[in-house]
Order: C-alpha cells, then structure tokens, then sequence
C-alpha cells in the first residue's frame, strides 16, 4: 500500500514534468520561469523516490512531525513564487504605460504631418478637422469602453 | 513654424461634453500658449471634440489613469522643447485666467514649479468638507516631510519650468500622482512654490474619487509619500545632464 502511495505520486511528479516539457516546447512558457517550474518537479520527483530524505532534513533540524516540514517548504516556495510574479508584474505594468505613451506620442506625430500642419494652421485645422476627427472618432468606438485602469 | 513658449497639457478621460468650451475658454485666455489634450482612452467623443476646438491631441489606447496621461503629456513637452508646460484638468475647475499669476510666480521665485493652492486665501470652491479633511492631513504630513509649508497638495493645477518638464517626462508617478510628484521633486533637489488661485467646481462629468476610493486614497498616498521620501540619495552623486 505505501508503496503505491509513492509510486503514484512519482508518476504525478513525472507527468507535471513532462506537461512542463511541453508548454516550454509550445513556448507557452518563458523559459525564465520554466526553470523555477522544472527545479520543483525534480524536487517533487526526488523527494517522491526517496522519502526519507524529508525524514532525515526533518531531524536534522529539530522539527518533530517530518510531514509538516514539506507544507512548510511548499508554502515558502508559493511565497516566494508569489511575490516574483508581482514584481514581473509590476514590471510589465512599467513597460505598458511607456509603451503606450510611445505609441500614442508617435500616433500624434504621424497624424499632424499627414495634416501637413504641425500646429501652425490653426485655422486650418479648425475648418477643416475632418482628418483629425475622422481619425479619432474611430479610434474611439474601437477603444475598450470599461477601459481599466492599468 | 513657431512654437510658444508654454505649452498646456489637459489631461482628458471622457470629458466630451465639456471639453470643447474648456479649451475655448483657455484659448482666448492664454492666446500665446500651445495646448495638448491627452485623451486617456476616453469611450466618447473626447478626442474628436478637442481636435474640434483647435488643440494637438494625443490619444493613449488604452487608459494609463492620470499619471500615466499627465506624464504624457510632459514628454511631448520634452521632445519638442517647451520651456513652460502647465497642467490643468479638463473639466473646468482651474480658471486660465489664474495663469499670468501663475508664470509671473515662477519667473520672480526661480522656483521650478509653481502650484495653484485653493487654501492659500481660501476663496473660491473649498471642496466638500471630508475632502478638505483629507487635504489638510496630506498637507501637514507634507509639510512636516518637506521642510516648507505646503496647503493644497493635491491641487493639479501646475506650472512647471524646463527641470521639473525633463523631471516628469522621464519619471512621473502612476494612481494619484500629485502628492509624490511633490516628493519626488524634493528628492531630486527641485523648488516648488505656491501660488493663491480661485478654482470652480467641476462643470461637466464626475470626479475619479468616489466616497468609497477616497479611504483607498488616502492610505495609497501616504505610504506612496513616505516611501517616496525614503528614495532620498543623500550620499550619492547625482548626475545631470
């Protein structure tokens, strides 16, 4: 009975390892964080074929029920897995807004030299803002209407 | 073609409706300035409306709330070399007819900002009284943070010389910009001085606080302040171009 208990949850370990394979393959995954993802499988895998290692960190330590190191490590390692995310999060949220700022400033740029009047020709542009407001007037109704707020 | 001197950077999420006249009103009371609406992804017609009335437009696709937009706003000032950029907001509480005080103020204290405070002399719209609790309590922390005596931290009504433009455009805060950008100046060793100035209550649309974000706010902004205080290098060099 214990044995099938630890053959299964090798085989459990292996699958997640092979899933992880095949997301990094379908480039599903970036790699910067397939190795983290690849790290713990093998560990779950090492762990699954050889128990007693959990056993033996846990004397080693002083902890007095094994089983609880694991939770322990599991939750330290989501922590951990956690706050990387927000931090690439908050990155990526970095990147958006100046991404976004770019696009919009060079949009401006390209669209006052199509008028062929880089500001100078207010009455121009007053009389004639069909150009303009063409532009953005559907640019508006393609705009996400609940936009949210990055 | 020649460029002004000052360039005004209105900052718009869906202000279609009173868009138009708030420009108007700015054009034929700063006739020397360029104007710039930043429409932050607005769903109406806020861009078509603005382009109506005369003014450059530059539309995010999507919505960056007001520091992204702002910030946008003082990188198109960089790039096409504006000595002056002001900030006002597109609903027509801040009167451009403040704004001849406003740039006298900067070119008198050599500061690099001027600030238009409701709660200098205290005339004009006030608020509602929660908020002007909530002002008064940034004001004093800020006050205390920053050495010198600050009354309206959050007013966006702004007038910034060409230190505070390059400031901005390379670094300006996200959510609610306007208490840290007051830090962040500070940090980066630049001046900024009040100026008393009557402001009306909003015309058209809706303020982004709501009753239930202006707790959220607060805390938000508290801890962005005094986080933002710590960013202070005391002992590095600084390098400026």
């Amino acid at each position: 009975m214990k044995l099938n208990l630890y053959l299964l949850s090798f085989l459990l370990s292996a699958s997640f390892f092979v899933v992880l394979i095949y997301m990094i393959r379908g480039r599903k995954l970036r790699e910067q964080y397939a190795l983290l993802w690849l790290a713990l499988s093998a560990i779950m895998m090492t762990l699954s074929l050889f128990p007693s290692v959990i056993d033996r960190m846990a004397r080693l330590i002083g902890v007095a029920y094994a089983p609880s190191l694991l939770y322990l490590l599991g939750l330290v390692f989501v922590l951990f897995l956690l706050l990387h995310l927000t931090i690439a999060m908050s990155a990526t949220t970095r990147r958006v807004i100046d991404l976004t700022q770019t696009l919009a400033l060079l949009e401006q740029r390209n669209i006052s030299a199509d008028n062929g009047c880089a500001g100078q020709q207010e009455e121009a542009r007053i009389k004639l803002p069909c150009h303009n407001t063409q532009v953005f007037a559907d640019k508006s109704h393609r705009t996400d209407p609940g936009g949210k707020t990055i | 073609m020649k460029q002004a001197e000052l360039l005004i950077i209105v900052p718009a999420f869906n202000e279609a409706e009173g868009i138009r006249g708030v420009l108007a009103d700015i054009r034929s009371r700063i006739p020397d300035a360029d104007i710039v609406v930043v429409n932050d992804g607005s769903a109406d017609a806020t861009a078509a409306e603005s382009a109506a009335a005369g003014a450059a437009v530059i539309t995010l696709s999507c919505n960056l709330g007001i520091g992204g937009a702002v910030q946008t706003g003082y990188r198109y000032a960089a790039e096409r070399g504006y000595r002056l950029a002001a900030q006002m907001d597109g609903d027509g509480q801040h009167l451009p007819e403040e704004m001849g005080r406003m740039r006298l103020a900067l070119a008198r204290s050599g500061a690099d900002m001027v600030v238009g405070s409701r709660f200098v002399e205290r005339r004009g719209f006030q608020s509602s009284r929660a908020r002007r609790m909530g002002i008064a309590l940034l004001a004093g922390l800020l006050t205390r943070l920053l050495g010198r005596e600050v009354t309206d931290p959050t007013s966006g009504f702004r007038l910034c010389g060409p230190r505070a433009i390059a400031l901005f455009a390379s670094d300006y805060p996200t959510d609610y910009p306007e208490v840290e950008a007051l830090v962040e100046m500070d940090n980066a060793g630049l001046r900024c001085v009040e100026v008393p100035v009557v402001m009306r209550e909003r015309r058209t649309g809706t303020s982004s606080i709501s009753p239930f974000k202006s707790v959220y706010y607060m805390c938000k902004v508290t801890v962005a302040v005094l986080i933002a205080k710590t960013r202070k290098k005391k002992w590095s060099v600084r390098y400026e171009a």
